[in-house]
Order: C-alpha cells, then sequence, then structure tokens
C-alpha cells in the first residue's frame, strides 16, 4: 500500500468510526470514568484514563470495527485489472447476464421497474409476514443465470500468456494460472481442524465433560466481545445456544438504531416499487426452498430479506476499485426534465444465480429477528458470497475455490482423480454446484452450520473447497468401483449423511 | 491531498526492454528468464516514488547511477534487491497488478543527483510466453510546497468536515414508522456530512425508477 492509500484509509476509517454509535457511547463512557473515578487527579490524569479505557468494553467495541473495517479494506487489494484477460472475462460476463435479464424483461412484456400504486403498497405492507401468499403465476419466469452456465464460462477462460509447456501441465479443467496455497500452508492455517483439538458438531458425544467446559468458556468469550477471540474460538465450531451472538461478533454487525431505521426504509422501497427481479427471487424461493423439507418454514423470513437484498445499494460499495461493472439502465424522471438519467438495475447491483436463495436458508436458522438476520446476511454477503461469482485472479474468488478443489483432490488422492478423469468423468463438475451454494442445499442443516462456523472463524471461503474434495474422498471407495460414467451422480448425489468435522478431519490428517 | 499539487511526473527516456542471453547466442532456445532496460532522467534528477503495473514479471531489482559522483569509478548502486511482484510466480496473483515503491523501500536512500536507473527483471516461471513491467512512471514530491503550506491546507480541509454527533434515539419502533420521510430528509440534507446515511444512496430519481430495459453498452461512464 503507499502513503496515498494508507492516508485515505487513515481518515476513512476515522471517519467511519467516529460517525459510529460506539463511538458515541465511547464518548460517554470516557465521560462517565472522568466523573466517578476517584484516583484521578490532573497530574496522572493521562496515564489513569488510558487505562481504564484499554479495558473498556467500549474502546474494545471500537477496536472490532477497526480491525473488521482494516481487515476489509486489504483483501482486494489486487483485483484484476479491467484490461487483462480476466478483466476482459468479467465484462463478458457482465454483459451475457444484460442480455439476459434484458431478453426476460422482452419475452415477458413487463418493465424492470416500476411504481406501485399507493394502494398497491398498502396491499403489499398488510401482507408482509406472509409475503408467500402474494405470489402469482410463476412459470413464465426463469432464473437469470443457471450455475452451469457459469461454469462453462469459468472453464472458456484462458490466459493468453501460457506457454505450451504449462498449457500440457494443466491436468484440471480449470486453465487459468491461479496461485494454490501449498497443501502444507493450508494445513498450518487450518491447524485448529487437527484431530488433536476437541470440535464441536463431532466430539461432544464422546464427552460430555469437554463440551459443558467448552460452553462455559464461550460465555466468556461472547462476554469479552473481541473479534480475535472469538475467532479463534469458534474455529473448533460454535456451540449451538451461542452461534448468534458469535456469528454476530465475527461478522462485527450490531444493529443500532439508524440500522433499524435504514431497515424500515428498505422496507418502503418495496412497497414503493415493483422490480421485475423480486419474481425472479420468488420462483427462485419457491422451487428451491419451499420444496425442501428442512426449510419450507422460512419461506416469508426469505422473502422479506430478498426483497430488501435488492433494494440495498450499501452493497454498490462493493464494486468499487474493482473492474466490475454494475448494470446500469437509463431513466427519465418525471418533473419535465427531458434528460435520461443513468440509475443502477437492480439498486443493489447484483443479479443473481440459480438457487442463490440457498445461501440464505442457513441463517435463518440462527436468527429468529429479520432485523438482524438481514444485517447478518448483508454482511455475510459483502464479506465472502459475493465472491462466489466473480472472475478474478483473488484466490478466494470461484476461480481460486475451483482450482483449490482441483488440486487438492489430485495431490491427495492422485488415484480416484485419475479413474475419475479415465471414465470421462470431471470432478470438478460435480463439485461446482456445491462450492458456489457453500453446500446449502446439500447436508445436514446443523452439518452446514457446522462448516459455515469455519468459513467466518477461518475468514475464508476455502474451507469449501477443502470439504469438497474430502467427500470425494470419503466416497473413495465406491467411486473407484464404478464402471460407467452414469452411476457417479447416485454415489455423490445424497451427502446428508455426512459429518462435516470428521470429513474435514480426514482431509487434514 | 491532491496528486497534482504533492507530486510531480519526472521526465526520462526509455529503452527497449531486452531479454539478457549468456554469451552472444541470442539464437538459442535457451530462455535465460532475466530481462533488462535502462532509464534516463531528463530535467529533474530524484525521484521519491516508481509506479508501474507489471506484466507476469516474477522479481525486480532497480540499480541507478549518480550524476556527480564522488567515486571516481561512478560504480551503479543497488536500491531495490529481487523485490517480489508475484506472491507465486507460477500463480496469477500480482501478475497485472499496479505497484508503487516508494523511497521507503529504497535499500540505500541516500542516493541523489540520479541520471541513470537500471531495471532488472526475473521471471523463473515456465509458464509464461513473455513478461516485463508497463507503464512506468517516475514521481518526486514537489518541493515548491512547503511543509506549513500542505499542514495549513490539511486543517482547513478538516474544519471543513464537522463531527457529526449521533443523538440518542429513544423508542426506536414508534420513532421509525414515522421517520420515514424524515430519512429522506435527512439524506438530502447529509449530502456535505459523510455519514452512515450518505453510504447507502436513493436508487431513484426524484422519486422516478421506471426502469424498462438494461444498457447494454454498460463500459462507458
Amino acid at each position: 500500500m503507499d502513503a496515498e492509500a494508507q492516508y485515505k484509509l487513515g481518515t476513512e476509517l476515522s471517519e467511519f468510526v467516529t460517525n459510529s454509535q460506539a463511538y458515541y457511547e465511547f464518548f460517554q463512557n470516557v465521560q462517565e470514568i472522568v466523573t466517578t473515578a476517584s484516583d484521578l487527579s490532573l497530574i496522572n490524569m493521562n496515564e489513569v484514563l488510558m487505562d481504564k479505557i484499554k479495558s473498556s468494553a467500549s474502546s474494545r467495541a471500537i477496536t472490532n470495527i477497526i480491525f473488521y473495517n482494516h481487515k476489509l479494506n486489504s483483501i482486494d487489494e489486487n483485483g484484476p485489472v479491467s484490461t487483462t484477460y480476466l478483466g476482459k472475462a468479467q465484462t463478458q460476463w457482465e454483459k451475457k447476464l444484460i442480455k439476459s435479464m434484458n431478453s426476460i424483461c422482452t419475452e415477458l412484456n413487463m418493465p424492470l421497474a416500476k411504481k406501485r400504486s399507493i394502494l398497491e403498497g398498502q396491499e403489499l405492507k398488510k401482507i408482509w409476514n406472509e409475503l408467500g401468499t402474494n405470489v402469482s403465476d410463476l412459470k413464465k419466469f426463469r432464473p437469470i443465470f443457471s450455475i452451469n452456465e457459469i461454469f462453462d464460462h469459468i472453464l472458456s477462460i484462458k490466459c493468453n500468456n501460457l506457454t505450451d509447456l504449462a498449457f500440457k501441465s494443466i491436468t484440471g479443467l480449470i486453465s487459468v494460472p491461479i496461485r494454490i496455497k501449498p497443501f502444507d500452508e493450508l494445513k498450518k492455517q487450518y491447524e485448529k481442524m487437527s484431530l488433536e483439538y476437541f470440535q464441536s458438531g463431532l466430539d461432544e458425544n464422546l464427552n460430555s465433560l469437554i463440551e459443558q467446559e467448552k460452553h462455559k468458556n464461550g460465555i466468556k468469550v461472547v462476554e469479552i466481545n473481541d473479534i480475535i477471540m472469538t475467532k479463534e474460538f469458534s474455529k473448533t465450531g460454535c456451540t449451538r445456544s451461542l452461534r448468534g451472538k458469535l456469528w454476530a461478533q465475527i461478522l462485527n454487525v450490531n444493529v443500532e438504531n439508524l440500522d433499524k431505521i435504514y431497515y424500515n426504509y428498505l422496507k418502503q422501497c418495496v412497497f414503493d416499487y415493483d422490480l421485475l427481479i423480486d419474481s425472479i427471487y420468488y420462483k427462485d424461493v419457491k422451487t428451491k426452498a419451499v420444496n425442501d423439507d428442512q426449510v419450507f418454514v422460512f419461506e416469508d423470513l426469505l422473502y422479506q430479506v430478498l426483497l430488501l437484498f435488492t433494494r440495498d445499494t450499501h452493497l454498490l460499495k462493493l464494486y468499487e476499485n474493482k473492474s466490475i461493472q454494475i448494470p446500469k439502465a437509463y431513466i427519465r424522471p418525471k418533473n419535465g426534465d427531458q434528460r435520461y438519467h443513468p440509475v443502477f438495475y437492480p439498486p443493489n447491483g447484483f443479479l443473481p444465480f440459480e438457487g442463490f436463495t440457498l445461501l440464505v436458508t442457513p441463517i435463518c436458522y440462527v436468527y429468529s429477528d429479520p432485523i438482524l438476520l438481514y444485517y447478518i446476511f448483508r454482511k455475510f454477503f459483502v464479506t465472502h458470497f459475493y465472491k462466489l461469482s466473480i472472475i478474478s485472479s483473488d484466490p478466494q474468488s470461484i476461480i481460486g475455490l475451483c482450482a483449490l478443489f482441483e488440486n487438492i483432490l489430485q495431490s491427495k488422492d492422485p488415484k480416484l482423480f485419475f479413474h475419475l478423469r479415465k471414465l470421462d468423468i470431471q470432478p470438478l463438475r460435480i463439485a461446482f454446484k456445491w462450492i458456489i451454494r457453500a453446500f446449502s442445499g446439500s447436508l445436514l442443516s446443523s452439518q452446514l452450520l457446522e462448516l459455515w462456523d469455519r468459513i467466518l472463524a477461518f475468514n475464508s471461503l476455502e474451507i469449501l473447497s477443502v470439504f469438497a474434495a474430502g467427500v470425494f474422498m470419503y466416497r473413495r471407495q465406491n467411486l473407484m468401483s464404478i464402471t460407467n460414467k452414469s452411476h457417479v451422480e447416485s454415489i455423490l448425489d445424497d451427502l446428508t449423511s455426512l459429518k462435516v468435522v470428521a470429513i474435514l478431519q480426514l482431509v487434514f490428517a | 491531498m491532491s496528486e497534482d499539487k504533492l507530486w510531480v511526473n519526472v521526465n526520462f527516456d526509455m529503452r527497449n526492454q531486452l531479454k539478457l542471453f549468456v554469451g552472444e547466442r541470442s539464437k538459442t532456445q535457451f530462455d535465460s528468464g532475466c530481462k533488462m532496460f535502462d532509464i534516463f532522467l531528463k530535467d529533474t534528477f530524484r525521484f521519491d516514488e516508481i509506479k508501474f503495473q507489471n506484466f507476469y514479471t516474477g522479481y525486480i531489482t532497480i540499480k541507478v547511477k549518480e550524476r556527480f559522483s564522488k567515486d571516481t569509478n561512478n560504480e551503479w548502486k543497488l536500491i531495490l534487491k529481487r523485490y517480489k511482484l508475484m506472491a507465486n510466480v507460477h500463480g496469477e496473483t500480482g501478475a497485472n497488478q499496479i505497484f508503487t515503491i516508494s523511497k521507503d523501500m529504497f535499500l540505500d536512500k541516500d542516493v541523489n543527483n540520479i541520471s541513470q536507473l537500471r531495471f532488472i527483471l526475473q521471471q523463473p516461471s515456465f509458464y509464461w510466453k513473455d513478461f516485463g513491467i508497463d507503464d512506468i512512471k517516475l514521481k518526486a514530491l514537489n518541493t515548491d510546497l512547503s511543509i506549513e503550506k500542505v499542514l495549513e491546507d490539511f486543517s482547513k480541509k478538516s474544519e471543513k468536515v464537522k463531527i457529526k454527533k449521533i443523538e440518542k434515539i429513544p423508542p426506536i419502533d414508534v420513532l421509525s414508522t414515522r421517520l420515514q420521510n424524515l430519512w429522506i430528509l435527512s439524506n438530502e440534507a447529509s449530502k456535505q456530512v459523510k455519514s452512515k446515511i450518505e453510504d447507502n444512496p436513493r436508487f431513484d430519481i426524484d422519486g422516478c425508477y421506471d426502469v424498462n430495459l438494461l444498457s447494454v453498452n454498460h463500459s462507458q461512464n
């Protein structure tokens, strides 16, 4: 980072902090200390105050904010430059999505967005908690893009600066030479996943005493509220009763008053405007969640989250400084202005893939308060999930995760990999749909949450690739015995019997 | 801190980036994975920052030559040695990134009156057809700008940014229903003050968001 960027980051961060409610509370706290502390005099004021401030909870809230935001800002420093082949591939992909969206719109002969009448808005407001009843005929809607489409697009990306020799040495499907972490490095990073540690989600059945101990520690950790400590604790899994609090701490989500107001504002936006993309989300919920006996109860919550999500312009910031173009449209306002003005569509700038809903459903298990649920999901998206559908050289983006999966499977079980390749089976083709949905919809919900605990605690999506490779290794015997391409589906179709932690341990062992 | 005030571009002439060979056998298949080129400064003989866009170069070494050296041999002085540009030379990360090498990173900070720079680029991986660096810019801190003036500007600027106090808002559920309209108003009002609210701009224009089709030609603007 150069001096200029550092300066910019510093001022942005301090502005962000001074505008937060935590800062206000911190200020009050200091004033309180000054008035109540008995050992305070003009001479020792500095030391005594500093001492007290350091150990206060309100100052920790501020360090958490700084830590979280600083870390967030430093992740994507080397996003793709738009002139490179990866940048071009991203642009191509965006154009494809826009075309798809436009063709849906013209096929149905519906506008992408229009204002609701006041009456319509009021009607919708009445049924806000039972939006599932609002759904009309959804047959005619289709997803903007399927998982196979983005998969094929990723496979088509070729680096034109590769020598023939390098090209021949690529054995997997991904031909983007992305840097893969060597397995040793990965193992070291995920040391807490080794067999030596007690893992929630697996070992509590063996030893209830340790489990109680862990729970007790968990309560302490929640109380202290220090991001780094919470993360360390969660690396071995969050205990079920504390999961909500721990997740909120890791993601640094505190619903403040302004957030509540903003939430209601977004709700009003739903009542004000009718978007075509809403119906696409509706359909996605209907086909992916309502048919699933584990998650159908969350139907109405899902609509609420997704409808607000489309209208939340907070997400636009995510795409700044990256070579990502947000879909645009031109409108002519009704105030007599004859010019066309650019607006983003949808307001949050994000076009979802088929099954996007599944990234929300697991969070519904953890939070019942719709406001908190919304902000947790939004934070999840801006820290992790947006990387699942952008093309970038970031090892955490979808291409990096795919390459990591292929690499782990090849190096940990080369025999299996080449057996499958001989039968013309591409392991990545199967694993891709797991990874892009972060395994949601494939696993038992309790197991899925264990996996997501680790995404948050290790602050990385890499665990998805590791786990995907683990699934193949776990089903090795069955896979090695197949002689026909068609059998592979039946072996890897149902993952509901899997224990996430056990499989992760298998890979790292 | 606007760039045009504090930084000035340094003009220079550049030679072609040449691949190095062992001996004179440039026609052989052997690839040294090493390139070299020189830069000659024209009018300003100092710089504080080097900026460039990488194109698959793994490591960079920079040497400088001074104009009036006391040393009669006038030897090259090393200011950067095998600086890593790609996290892994076989991987994409960093391969197309824009880098800034500032004076703090120089090995020998005590170099003045520089007339010539020598860049040595290395790419040990056989993966890549070609490598190099593009779009090189040398920048110098504007010495005409005294530190007093910078500080003065800065304090003027920071006065403008008022610290916004956040009042505690009592019974929130009651308030929030009424505050819908206020939200929009305050959104307008807070345009000068950077705040949480301004981070989430409104998506409609004067209450209009009648979108019919997306613009296909979206790379402009």
